[in-house]
């Protein structure tokens, strides 16, 4: 399982530094806040959020993602999390 | 072939300057999505016409100042050819009338069409343009009467020139993400649509040096085209120099 999580987490790296390519030589680890650590802004997040679903995870809800921003404060962890236990509507 | 080109909406593409635009842009080498609400026997002209010289385009029936037939189309584009990146804009109605003599609902049916139908298109166009790394280009047909507009064109000209400020506002949202927004402004122009304004007795389109439809699919087509790589977000005048003249604008 760990391993799943570590695959889908790189993958995730990869996407952030393709919408945000600044990032390229930037460490980046799950306890990172998108927004606030690494300047991401709503549109990036947007495009981030359509790569996810379109490169990881189809069934990621990122409306529902997206709505609990105040309590996971676009953290990455959040975000895995989210492409982890994402299930088809 | 359909495989290389780039994909382009044209809304209002069966008359007038749409249809001038789609042919324009085919022959240019992308394929043409002509979106129409009521006039399909001239699309379809358009279309064969497009055909017949060798480019290629597809028929779109869709109200764009209505939400779910926007949402509509643009998830039929995507369906057929995977991805967009070219959008122009162009449908618009004229409802000219004195303000102490306009009804809401006439006010609102032309910013609904001319404005917010702009809004949508571009708010359901842009994820899939972000999807391609910003391969993207927007254009918004506005008008010379957004700035020098006459008597009677005060919800023609608010809608026009509220266009322009959104292509500016949306430029400055998603130009860094390599999607070119840019408004062109035709002045008079000789199409259906305008034809009231030559009613006899007043000045001919050769009299009044009136330009046509395909000298605003130019202007349209270096947008698109790479040559305008870096412009953005401005406003393209294309009227034959009439809004520098004073002479016509003094007359009493």
């Amino acid at each position: 399982m760990q391993d799943i999580v570590d695959t889908k987490f790189e993958a995730l790296v990869q996407l952030i530094r393709e919408v945000k390519p600044s990032l390229a030589a930037t460490p980046i680890t799950r306890d990172q806040s998108l927004i606030d650590s690494l300047g991401l802004d709503s549109l990036d997040v947007v495009q981030l959020a359509r790569r996810v679903r379109r490169e990881i995870e189809p069934e990621l809800s990122v409306d529902a993602w997206i709505q609990q921003n105040k309590t996971h404060h676009w953290s990455i962890e959040s975000l895995l999390d989210a492409i982890m236990h994402a299930q088809p509507v | 072939m359909t495989r290389d080109r780039r994909i382009a909406i044209v809304t209002g593409g069966s008359r007038g300057i749409g249809a001038a635009i789609c042919q324009r842009l085919a022959a240019d080498g992308l394929l043409v999505n002509i979106v129409y609400r009521e006039r399909g026997d001239e699309a379809e002209r358009v279309q064969h016409r497009i055909v017949a010289a060798g480019g290629e385009a597809v028929l779109r029936r869709a109200d764009v100042a209505v939400e779910k037939d926007v949402n509509r189309l643009v998830d039929d584009v995507i369906r057929d050819h995977k991805r967009i990146n070219v959008l122009i804009n162009n449908a618009g109605i004229i409802q000219d009338q004195l303000v102490v003599l306009t009804e809401s609902a006439a006010w609102e049916r032309v910013l609904r069409v001319n404005l917010t139908a702009p809004f949508m298109m571009c708010r359901a166009v842009v994820p899939y343009m972000l999807d391609e790394g910003g391969d993207g280009v927007i254009i918004n047909i506005s008008s010379t009467s957004a700035r020098v507009p006459r008597a009677g064109q005060a919800a023609y000209a608010a809608s026009k020139g509220g266009l322009e400020s959104f292509t500016r506002t949306l430029a400055a949202e998603v130009g860094r993400k390599g999607i070119r927004v840019n408004t062109v402004a035709p002045g008079r122009i000789d199409t259906e649509m305008t034809a009231s304004f030559r009613a006899p007795g007043r000045e001919t389109p050769e009299q009044a040096g009136w330009g046509t439809p395909e000298d605003i699919a130019g202007a349209v087509s270096y947008l698109v085209s790479a040559d305008a790589k870096y412009v953005q977000g401005e406003l393209l005048t294309v009227a034959g120099g009439r809004p520098m003249e004073r002479e016509r604008a003094a007359r009493r």
